[in-house]
C-alpha cells in the first residue's frame, strides 16, 4: 500500500532515479549552470554598484555640507562688507573738523547750525556713504531714538572698534559748535559688549537741553550673530 | 569533498568554489523539482533560483556537516516550487468530479521502478501531487503542508487522499495494460 511505504524509503528511491531513463528530460548540467552563475554575476554588481552609489552619495554629501557651510560663512563675509561699504559713515572719509567736508554730506546739505540754541538739529544727519535711499531707510530705521531725544547724528565707528576715543568725539562736537556741553556717556564700554538690534538706550543721560549722548550698539544677523560693526550714534535732547 | 571549505569560499564569492558546490548540488535538487512540477522548464527555473538563493544566503549558513548542508538546500528548493505553485494553483478549487473512482486493493508504489514512480506523480494534478510530495516523500504532516501552501489542514487531508486515490487507479490501469 501506499501509505506503508516510509518516506525515506521513497525518498531514497526517488534519489537514486537515473535521469537519462526519464523520458522527456532533456536537461543540461553546464546550462543550468550558465544561467545561474550570470545570476550571481548580476547579482554581484548590483551589490558593488549600490556600494558604489552609496559611497558616492556619502562624498555628495559631505561636499554639498562643506559647500554650504563655506557658503554660509561667505554670505555673512559678504553681508558684513556690504553693510560697512553701505553703512560706510563719515569718520573716514570725511574730516568731521572740516565743516565744509561736513556740510557736502549733510542730508539736503544742510548748513550744520551753530547756534547751540536752535537744537532742531536733526538735519544734519551725516549721509553714509556710498549711499543709497534704501541703506539710508535702513540705516536709520534700524536705531530707535530714545525718548526725549533727536537723533542727530551717525557716526561710523566700524574701524574704530572698542576703542572710542571718547575725548576725540568731544572735541569734535564742540569744536563744530553744535553745543556748547557735550556729554558723553560713560556707558559705552559696557554697552557695546552688549547685543541689541536696537540702540542701547532709552534714557536720556541728562534730560537737560543741548545735552548730547553718544551711545554705541551692535546688531544681530538673522541667526543672532552679533554683527561686529558698531557705529556712533549720537543724540541730542529736545 | 571538502564541503566545509567549499561554503567558507563560497562565503567569500569564490565562483570556482560556488561551481565545485553546485556540481554536488544540481542533480539531488533537480529531481526534488522534478517531483513538483510535470514540465522540465518550470522545474529548472525553481532550481535555478533556489540555488541562485542558497548561494546568496549562504553567508548565514553554519556549516556542521554534509546532510545538514543537503537539507537547507533542499528546503530552500521546496519553498522556491511552493511558491511558484501557489502562485499558479487554487488547492480549494480541485473537484473531486476529477477523482477517478477505483478500489482501495492496488499495489503498492514500492513495487515500482524510480523512475515509473516520478511518471506517476508527475501526472498527477498539482495539487494532489504538491500534497503527496509534501506529505509521503518529504514527511511533513497536515498541519504543516496547510501553513507552507496557505489552505486548511482538511484540505491537505482531503487533497492527499485524492491523490492515493488516483495513483491507485493509475498504478491498476499499468497492471492491466502491461498484464503485470
Amino acid at each position: 500500500m501506499i501509505n506503508t511505504m516510509e518516506p525515506k524509503q521513497l525518498q531514497d528511491k526517488l534519489e537514486s532515479l537515473d535521469l537519462t531513463k526519464v523520458s522527456g528530460i532533456q536537461w543540461n548540467q553546464e546550462h543550468t549552470w550558465s544561467r545561474l552563475s550570470q545570476q550571481l554575476e548580476l547579482s554581484k554588481n548590483r551589490r558593488t554598484a549600490l556600494w558604489s552609489y552609496a559611497i558616492a552619495a556619502s562624498i555628495v554629501l559631505l561636499i554639498v555640507f562643506m559647500s554650504g557651510y563655506v557658503f554660509l560663512q561667505n554670505s555673512e563675509i559678504i553681508q558684513k562688507n556690504e553693510y560697512l561699504n553701505e553703512n560706510q559713515l563719515t569718520t573716514n572719509n570725511i574730516d568731521v573738523n572740516d565743516e565744509d567736508c561736513v556740510n557736502q554730506h549733510t542730508i539736503a546739505n544742510q548748513p550744520i547750525i551753530k547756534n547751540s540754541e536752535s537744537i532742531s538739529i536733526k538735519n544734519i544727519l551725516v549721509k553714509p556713504k556710498p549711499t543709497t535711499q534704501k541703506a539710508d531707510a535702513e540705516s536709520y530705521s534700524e536705531i530707535g531714538v530714545p525718548e526725549n531725544f533727536e537723533k542727530i547724528a551717525i557716526l561710523d565707528s566700524a574701524n574704530s572698534n572698542d576703542n572710542v576715543d571718547s575725548e576725540r568725539m568731544k572735541e569734535i562736537i564742540a569744536s563744530k559748535g553744535l553745543i556748547t556741553d557735550v556729554n558723553l556717556s560713560n556707558e559705552t564700554e559696557a554697552e557695546y559688549s552688549e547685543a541689541y538690534n536696537l540702540v542701547l538706550t532709552s534714557k536720556p543721560i541728562e534730560q537737560k537741553k543741548n545735552k548730547f549722548s553718544i551711545k554705541l550698539f551692535q546688531r544681530k544677523n538673522k541667526r543672532n550673530n552679533v554683527r561686529s560693526v558698531p557705529a556712533l550714534t549720537l543724540f541730542a535732547s529736545k | 569533498m571538502d564541503y566545509k571549505e567549499l561554503v567558507k569560499r563560497c562565503k567569500k564569492s569564490d565562483r570556482k568554489a560556488q561551481e565545485l558546490l553546485y556540481n554536488q548540488l544540481v542533480t539531488p535538487m533537480y529531481k526534488v523539482c522534478l517531483r513538483y512540477f510535470d514540465n522540465e522548464f518550470d522545474a529548472e527555473d525553481v532550481l535555478i533560483n533556489g540555488l541562485y538563493k542558497f548561494f546568496h544566503n549562504i553567508e548565514k549558513f553554519n556549516f556542521s556537516d554534509e546532510a545538514r548542508l543537503f537539507g537547507w538546500v533542499k528546503r530552500i528548493v521546496i519553498n522556491e516550487a511552493l511558491m511558484l505553485i501557489r502562485s499558479r494553483a487554487n488547492f480549494n478549487l480541485v473537484s473531486t468530479d476529477n477523482v477517478e473512482s477505483v478500489s482501495d486493493n492496488i499495489s503498492a508504489l514500492s513495487e515500482l521502478q524510480a523512475e515509473d514512480i516520478l511518471k506517476t506523480i508527475r501526472e498527477l494534478p498539482v495539487g494532489y501531487r504538491t500534497v503527496f510530495n509534501l506529505h509521503v516523500i518529504e514527511g511533513y504532516n497536515h498541519k504543516e503542508i496547510g501553513e507552507l501552501l496557505e489552505v486548511s489542514e482538511n484540505t491537505s487531508k482531503s487533497q492527499l487522499h485524492k491523490a492515493k486515490k488516483m495513483l491507485r487507479s493509475r498504478i491498476n490501469l499499468n497492471d492491466q495494460y502491461y498484464g503485470t
